[in-house]
């Protein structure tokens, strides 16, 4: 069965608002290898309306040729929105209803990894619903003050279990997480 | 160049970034730890060699009376296991400054 992997850029306050201004300048060339490795283990992205707005406002305007801009560019792109009509960035798809048993299903058919990147609530919502396989934090070593975060207040609570951790030259720390479901179970 | 004392600060913390559960219930941290890890004692250790490299403790209020009704009896606690009652007298007689 596909797994769906969320990987999120984090501040060490637990923000995810604007990456691109403060958690670009920590990225090198080990960080790239460890992209290049979850881009070739996915064929899907699955991303928020936010996200995706912010994504498909960027990358179709980046000269291709490198790697990230065609892979990014040219994968399949899932967004889930209930107020989107259509979503016009190449190979991207819909989904507005039963996004539950949607995403159950897209994991049922063959395939590799669905990656999902930034999209906080849907994120939030897929953990809730057990439909998470893995919450990959690269948490940088920076306290930003304030901002949206990935996890918020009143969401109740969540066991969650270390799979890998990875400590990149850059202070940037990797850390894979599993749902764990019930209390320990 | 003058060579001063570190001050390091020390926390567990959840992956959303609290330190205490609902109700200021700093055991909800460790309840997880204690279930899933029985005889993981890594934790402990580490606490308990931070503990052997400094010479004063320092707290804020809450966490103060916090360590003051916890690790006094520790020590002496023939359940606890052997690194908590060494964290205890670490605790117990390091200068503490509140």
């Amino acid at each position: 069965m596909r797994k769906v992997v969320a990987v999120e850029l984090v501040s060490l306050d637990g923000v995810i608002e604007a990456p691109e201004e403060w958690a670009f300048s920590y990225s090198n060339e080990e960080m790239e290898a460890a992209n290049a490795k979850g881009m070739a283990a996915s064929d899907a992205l699955l991303l928020g309306r936010v996200t995706y707005e912010q994504m498909a406002a960027f990358w179709p305007e980046q000269r291709g040729g490198t790697p990230m801009v065609d892979y990014i560019n040219s994968v399949q792109k899932l967004v889930v929105s209930t107020t989107l009509q259509e979503v016009g960035w190449n190979n991207s798809n819909l989904i507005k209803d039963n996004v539950p048993g949607q995403i159950a299903e897209l994991k049922r058919q063959p395939g590799k990894d669905i990656t999902i990147i930034g999209s906080a609530a849907l994120v939030r919502s897929l953990l809730k619903a057990g439909l998470l396989d893995e919450l990959r934090l690269m948490v940088h070593p920076v306290i930003l003050g304030n901002g949206k975060r990935l996890f918020e207040d009143g969401g109740g609570q969540e066991i969650l279990e270390l799979v890998s951790s990875e400590t990149f030259g850059t202070g940037v720390v990797s850390l894979a997480y599993r749902p764990a479901g019930e209390k320990g179970s | 160049m003058e060579v001063t004392r570190k001050l390091i600060v020390c926390n567990a913390m959840s992956l959303d970034g609290y330190y205490e559960g609902p109700g200021k219930n700093v055991m909800d941290l460790f309840d997880y730890r204690w279930e899933a890890y029985p005889t993981d004692e890594t934790f402990d250790a580490y606490n308990a060699e931070r503990l052997r490299a400094a010479d004063t403790l320092l707290l804020g209020r809450t966490s103060y009376d916090g360590f003051r009704e916890f690790w006094p009896s520790v020590a002496d606690d023939p359940d606890a296991r052997p690194l908590q009652r060494e964290i205890s007298r670490l605790n117990n007689a390091i200068e503490k400054c509140s």
